[in-house]
């Protein structure tokens, strides 16, 4: 066992710090106000560096960086101070928009999309959710119907992460209502097509540097080549063998969460209370030792299952889901102690700290609840 | 070197010779190959570069003369100016006035603006024709691309930047102190056995003395063909539009990473303007992008000697401190209160400048409207 | 074509702090990086590779850790990085410094120009540059924040005590470059795992065409004979309290300073 990161990890971890601190950090706190994602200039940098198409493989354009590589990375980028928001969004859109074409696409959808993404032209959602499917999500209920060459499709995505900015939507729809999740099939669908349109940006008291909307969807007329897998393994196939991507796309909320310590051990230096700092005082230390601990453990969590994809060890769904509930813990304490050392300085907007304590819950809640991802892990070891 | 008081001898080694001094029982010595003693005794009188522009002395020359004559005195040697331009009149008198007892001027057309070829050439011919054996020149922009190119064509020490110069009575050698490291620890260098021994000196460190009218001493021409030594060609030469003149500014409010930003910065030149003053800043503002970095005092950046220097924000890196020694009087504005700026401050408060400063600029505007009424 | 850029890797000194208890420094987790106006220098470099072809070559002079500054530089775009590590070039002084890197480069002869930045901000000496150049028999521009190369010769402005120079200077030269200069890139993704998978040529005094009495700490002129912390004269007073309290005291303090 090694548990030395290698040398491409520390490179790429310090080069993308660094892009965060200079570049992300700056707007992060103007961008939550306005509810604004990553302009444009900057987001053209991040392709030009390479940072849209981490996971895509040499060939179409990306940087062919393994699970573990593109899990460091974007902690990295959390670790310099960027907004959680604008990092959700990349991870959607990097990660989420690309991985499942990489396994389950046609050579064409490979060679129409990848090199898009990678480029920074097209930025991806990932539609399972509709207003009536949740954390059920094998019930959801838009349809898509065969019709010659096309697929028409129809129904509402809720919720969607990049919803209202998406180029390149995966949307999962029934293509045969009697098979349940089975009839269930994956589309890449572009915003350009007919039948597609958006609804009004969400305002949301977190992750508000994220664009949140729905999607809808009325006889959109989408290609059958655009169909991702084939038909009814869209829920079975393309969702589940996503998922610890899914998962392991939240490691940006570590470097949040380092981020945070940091600022903390900063301030608590610096704040003189009863003639002295109050990193001095216990109940201040403890509160930071607690988050450093529970930070070096969520680590070690993701670390394993970025190796296990690595490894070919997939599907981990125990490993999965444990790191991702156990994160969303160690960061919402994370959070909480970190207003909490800072004090009424905590809850001003100025300070970063603040912000955190409104983006953690996305970790509760998107990319399956804490209670999914106890259900899942219960259903796993009870079963076995 | 050192880490925390302790001496760790490792690859790293410059062979600093701290360690040596550090060690309580003498455990740890430095076995050099002594290098054969030059002839240094051959080598005698202090020497100083008068820069000029626009023909006329610049004032660290003079400054150079103040510390010079000091070095002098104690060496009971001759201290001599080295001047070299294209119109040189009146300009040696002056330097003789301030300190000097002979002159060296090398006057040519080629060198009527300063160029590195020419000057090295020129310098370096003197200097092996009368062997000095000190050599001090400014920090300026001009001396510290002169002095190096010249030290390496006599293969002979160079100090740079020098806060303090002093002389070593047992053996004679120039102690030349510098902040070192980012500025965050001085460093005594010696040049035991090269001739002559070269430094530059930052300005406004040095004081000028008085100029007497009544000091007589030597002025000599040395025709010297200096054009053909030329390395490059001046195409052009244009002014600066500086706006900030910080070394003659008389009350600077300086901001450092703790002012957070250009909006920061913002406050602080309010209070500046208030008070009569001008802005600075430290090096965090201008490496991060928030001002340029005509702005900077510090080691990298100006010297400055107001009659008042308030830091706002500012942890006080030495790096910054040897900027600000000659400050008449420096109040600090801090949160933490373990800033070392506090140390090298008359005055600390120890608080938010964000809540402090638009106080204090109230404040002083309330007290200004009185005196008028 | 080639393009030389000299770089060297220092501690971050912005991080540096002094424990007010010790005086010491405090040195601990405290990163070495490429001295900031060296990645000025390489970007000049890189920017006049891209317009002009040819390769650029880093040279650094350290101890074997040094070797990560140099793979910064590859991964920010250096074609080539050599190392110059040998334990007889300790100790060295600008002086000997420069002639170790003159020895280098004229290895990697032919050479069109050669970079540095103006000055390490472990040292500020601004000395190895000019030195260089010295040893090299080339001419330099030190300072230089504009730059223009053309077939047999360069077009530099560089910035002196109140006034801006063009000086032009047949290649090969040398020139030392200003932080206004330029904008360093940031590595890609692909120039940093390129960069891991990049040799890098490491020479010793052997490879190299030296007098050892000019190599390392025997050919260094200066000697270090003392390090010392800085002790300030002033009679601080210091005071807590909210922010009212303190600025009353401060405009009184300066009303009896007469400074109002």
């Amino acid at each position: 066992m090694d548990f030395a990161l290698s040398l491409d990890q520390k490179g790429l971890g310090k080069d993308i710090q660094e892009f965060s601190r200079r570049f992300l950090a700056p707007i992060a706190a103007e961008c939550d106000e306005k509810q604004e994602f990553i302009p444009t200039e900057i987001w053209n940098q991040m392709a030009c560096l390479g940072y849209c198409g981490l996971p895509i493989p040499l060939e179409y354009g990306g940087a062919g960086l393994g699970a573990l590589d593109t899990l460091i990375c974007l902690e990295a980028a959390g670790k310099g101070g960027a907004a959680a928001g604008h990092l959700l969004s990349w991870a959607v859109s990097t990660v989420l928009g690309s991985i499942p074409i990489i396994k389950f696409g046609t050579p064409e959808q490979k060679e129409l999309y990848l090199p898009r993404i990678a480029n920074g032209e097209l930025i991806c959602a990932f539609c399972l959710t509709e207003p009536d499917a949740g954390s059920d999500a094998g019930s959801i209920r838009t349809r898509a119907e065969r019709s010659g060459d096309y697929y028409v499709l129809n129904g509402t995505k809720a919720f969607i992460t990049n919803g209202p900015i998406a180029d390149l939507c995966l949307i999962f729809a029934v293509t045969d209502p009697d098979r349940g999740s089975e009839g269930i099939s994956a589309f890449l669908v572009e915003s350009s097509f007919p039948g597609f349109s958006r609804g009004k940006q969400l305002d949301k008291m977190g992750i508000r540097c994220s664009p949140t909307g729905d999607l809808i969807l009325r006889d959109c007329l989408v290609p059958a080549a655009n169909r991702l897998g084939p038909e009814g393994q869209g829920f079975k196939t393309v969702a589940h063998h996503t998922l610890e991507w899914e998962r392991a796309n939240f490691s940006f909320f570590l470097g949040v969460m380092e981020y945070n310590l940091q600022t903390c051990i900063k301030y608590a230096r610096e704040r003189i209370q009863f003639k002295r700092p109050i990193a001095r005082f216990q109940a201040i230390r403890h509160m930071l030792a607690e988050m450093r601990v529970e930070l070096d453990a969520a680590r070690l969590m993701f670390y394993r299952i970025g190796w296990m994809i690595d490894q070919g060890l997939v599907p981990a769904p125990v490993q999965a889901s444990s790191a991702k509930y156990f994160l969303t813990r160690a960061l919402k304490k994370n959070a909480d102690y970190a207003v909490q050392i800072h004090g009424a300085n905590g809850m001003m907007k100025e300070y970063p700290v603040e912000r955190t304590l409104r983006d953690y819950k996305i970790a509760e809640i998107g990319g399956g609840t804490t209670q999914i991802q106890l259900d899942i892990i219960a259903g796993n070891i009870i079963k076995s | 070197m050192i880490i925390e008081g302790m001496a760790i001898v490792n690859e790293g080694c410059t062979a600093c010779g701290a360690c040596v001094d550090l060690c309580p029982v003498e455990a740890i010595s430095l076995d050099l190959d002594e290098i054969p003693t030059d002839e240094t005794d051959e080598y005698c009188d202090v020497w100083v570069w008068l820069e000029t522009r626009d023909n006329r002395l610049e004032g660290v020359g003079l400054e150079l003369l103040g510390i010079g004559r000091e070095l002098a005195d104690i060496k009971q040697e001759k201290l001599v100016g080295i001047l070299l331009g294209s119109k040189l009149e009146g300009l040696a008198e002056k330097a003789i006035s301030h300190g000097a007892d002979r002159v060296w001027c090398i006057t040519d057309p080629a060198l009527e603006h300063y160029e590195n070829g020419a000057y090295t050439a020129a310098l370096t011919e003197l200097i092996n024709q009368e062997k000095p054996a000190i050599v001090l020149l400014g920090a300026t922009p001009d001396g510290r691309d002169l002095a190096p190119r010249v030290a390496a064509r006599l293969q002979t020490g160079l100090t740079a930047d020098c806060t303090g110069l002093a002389i070593e009575l047992e053996t004679g050698n120039l102690l030349q102190t510098r902040p070192a490291f980012g500025g965050n620890i001085m460093a005594t260098i010696i040049t035991p056995h090269h001739r002559p021994q070269m430094a530059t000196v930052r300005p406004q460190i040095m004081k000028a003395r008085p100029a007497d009218a009544a000091r007589t001493g030597e002025i000599l021409d040395y025709p010297f063909e200096s054009g053909a030594w030329a390395l490059t060609r001046i195409l052009s030469q244009e002014d600066t539009q500086k706006q900030v003149n910080l070394e003659q500014a008389d009350i600077i409010v300086a901001g450092g990473r703790g002012a957070d930003g250009p909006e920061g910065l913002q406050l602080l030149q309010e209070l500046a303007t208030t008070l009569g003053g001008t802005l600075a800043v430290s090096r965090a503002p201008v490496e991060e992008g928030w001002i340029a970095p005509d702005y900077q005092v510090g080691q990298t950046g100006k010297t400055v000697a107001p009659r008042l220097y308030i830091a706002c924000g500012i942890s006080g890196t030495i790096q910054h401190l040897v900027g600000i020694q000659g400050a008449d009087i420096v109040v600090a504005i801090n949160r933490d209160p373990k800033a070392p700026i506090f140390q090298a401050a008359d005055y600390g408060l120890v608080g938010d400048l964000f809540e402090i400063v638009p106080l204090l600029i109230t404040k002083i505007r309330k007290i200004q409207k009185q005196r008028h009424q | 074509m080639r393009w030389i850029v000299c770089i060297k890797q220092v501690p971050d000194t912005t991080e540096i702090r002094i424990d007010s208890r010790t005086n010491n420094l405090v040195r601990e987790g405290i990163a070495s990086i490429m001295n900031p106006y060296d990645c000025h220098a390489l970007e000049a470099a890189l920017q006049l590779r891209d317009q002009h072809g040819g390769q650029v070559t880093v040279v650094t002079m350290g101890p074997s850790q040094a070797e990560e500054c140099l793979r910064d530089a590859l991964a920010m775009g250096a074609d080539e990085a050599v190392l110059l590590s040998d334990p007889a070039f300790r100790g060295a002084d600008t002086l000997a410094t420069s002639y170790t890197l003159a020895a280098a480069i004229r290895r990697l002869a032919p050479v069109q120009l050669i970079f540095c930045g103006k000055q390490a901000i472990d040292g500020d000496t601004a000395q190895v540059g000019p030195e260089l150049a010295e040893w090299l028999g080339l001419p330099h521009i030190a300072g230089v924040e504009y730059l223009v190369v053309k077939a047999n010769n360069i077009t530099a402005r560089r910035e002196a005590e109140s006034e801006y120079y063009l000086v032009e200077a047949n290649l090969p030269a040398l020139v030392t470059i200003s932080r206004t200069m330029n904008e360093p890139r940031l590595p890609s993704v692909w120039g940093r795992l390129r960069a891991n998978r990049t040799p890098i040529t490491v020479w010793t005094g052997e490879d190299l065409d030296i007098d050892p009495n000019r190599i390392g700490l025997a050919g260094s002129p200066t000697r270090v004979k003392r390090i010392f912390y800085p002790q300030h004269q002033r009679q601080t007073q210091i005071r807590q309290g909210n922010a009212e309290q303190l600025s009353n005291w401060l405009v009184k303090t300066l009303a009896e300073e007469r400074l109002l």
